[in-house]
């Protein structure tokens, strides 16, 4: 029958409880902890660049004319992702507004940028992940304007 | 110890997603005052209004604290929202001071 105190601890286990604190904590808890605090980042990385390529792909089927839409569309990109934070070394915008750009013709607008995986304010990132987003739209056929 | 340990991490995991969750909120709604102020025809007040309506059906707790404010030119229009995010419970974390901008193309008036 074992008794109910149980035994001491041998001399090879003492300790043991504060290494397996540590080792959990390193390995498991930390890790699983950037993960899950990396999830709604991607989810905002996902929205920004669906934001700055909708807004490109408009300001290219609303513009007076292919040149300008293919300017104002790739400026516009370029600040929509920088005033949320990503530098502009790391944004590539592909428009093709000025192909068959007439009335009635379906343009599109590709944003590609490189973002960190895990970004904790005040401390640092790591890792990199590139998102690209698409949005087409086309023109509208019966617009009053050239 | 071990276990207090846990919770304590859980709860400023928990605080941390929320937080991250009401920043994205407040974006969405700023998108969406930024595109209804960029409408032909649209204003700033209309702007204003659509980003506050945003506001208080999506994040009611910050309606009333966040500031709204938008700006309408020729070719971009913008919406910036201010709010103060708290932590769920007082003394487990910092506010949180946000500043978020939206920006949408402006629809020519033909």
């Amino acid at each position: 029958m074992i008794p109910a105190t149980g035994w001491p601890p041998s001399r090879t286990e003492r300790g043991s409880g504060a290494v397996e604190l540590v080792l959990t904590t390193a390995l498991i808890l930390i890790p699983m902890t950037m993960l899950l605090l990396s999830l709604p980042l991607m989810v905002a990385y996902r929205t920004m660049g669906d934001a700055a390529a909708r807004e490109a792909v408009r300001a290219c089927a609303n513009a007076l004319d292919p040149s300008s839409g293919q300017q104002r569309a790739e400026s516009l990109a370029r600040r929509i992702l920088g005033e949320r934070g990503l530098s502009p070394q790391a944004i590539e915008v592909i428009v093709d507004c000025r192909a068959g750009w007439e009335p009635g013709a379906v343009v599109s607008a590709t944003v590609s940028f490189r973002a960190p995986v895990i970004d904790v304010v005040g401390i640092g990132s790591l890792g990199t992940v590139t998102f690209s987003r698409s949005y087409r739209e086309r023109i509208e056929p019966y617009r009053s304007w050239p | 110890m071990a276990m207090g340990v846990a919770l304590l991490l859980t709860l400023l995991l928990v605080n941390a997603l929320l937080m991250l969750y009401a920043r994205s909120v407040l974006q969405h709604a700023a998108d969406i005052g930024a595109r209804s102020g960029a409408r032909s025809g649209g204003t700033e007040n209309s702007c204003e209004i659509a980003t506050a309506e945003a506001i208080e059906r999506l994040a009611a707790l910050y309606a009333g604290s966040a500031g709204v404010e938008c700006s309408r030119e020729a070719l971009v229009t913008s919406a910036t929202v201010t709010a103060l995010l708290k932590p769920v419970l007082s003394n487990l974390g910092p506010d949180w001071n946000v500043t978020i901008r939206a920006t949408s193309a402006t629809e020519p008036v033909p």
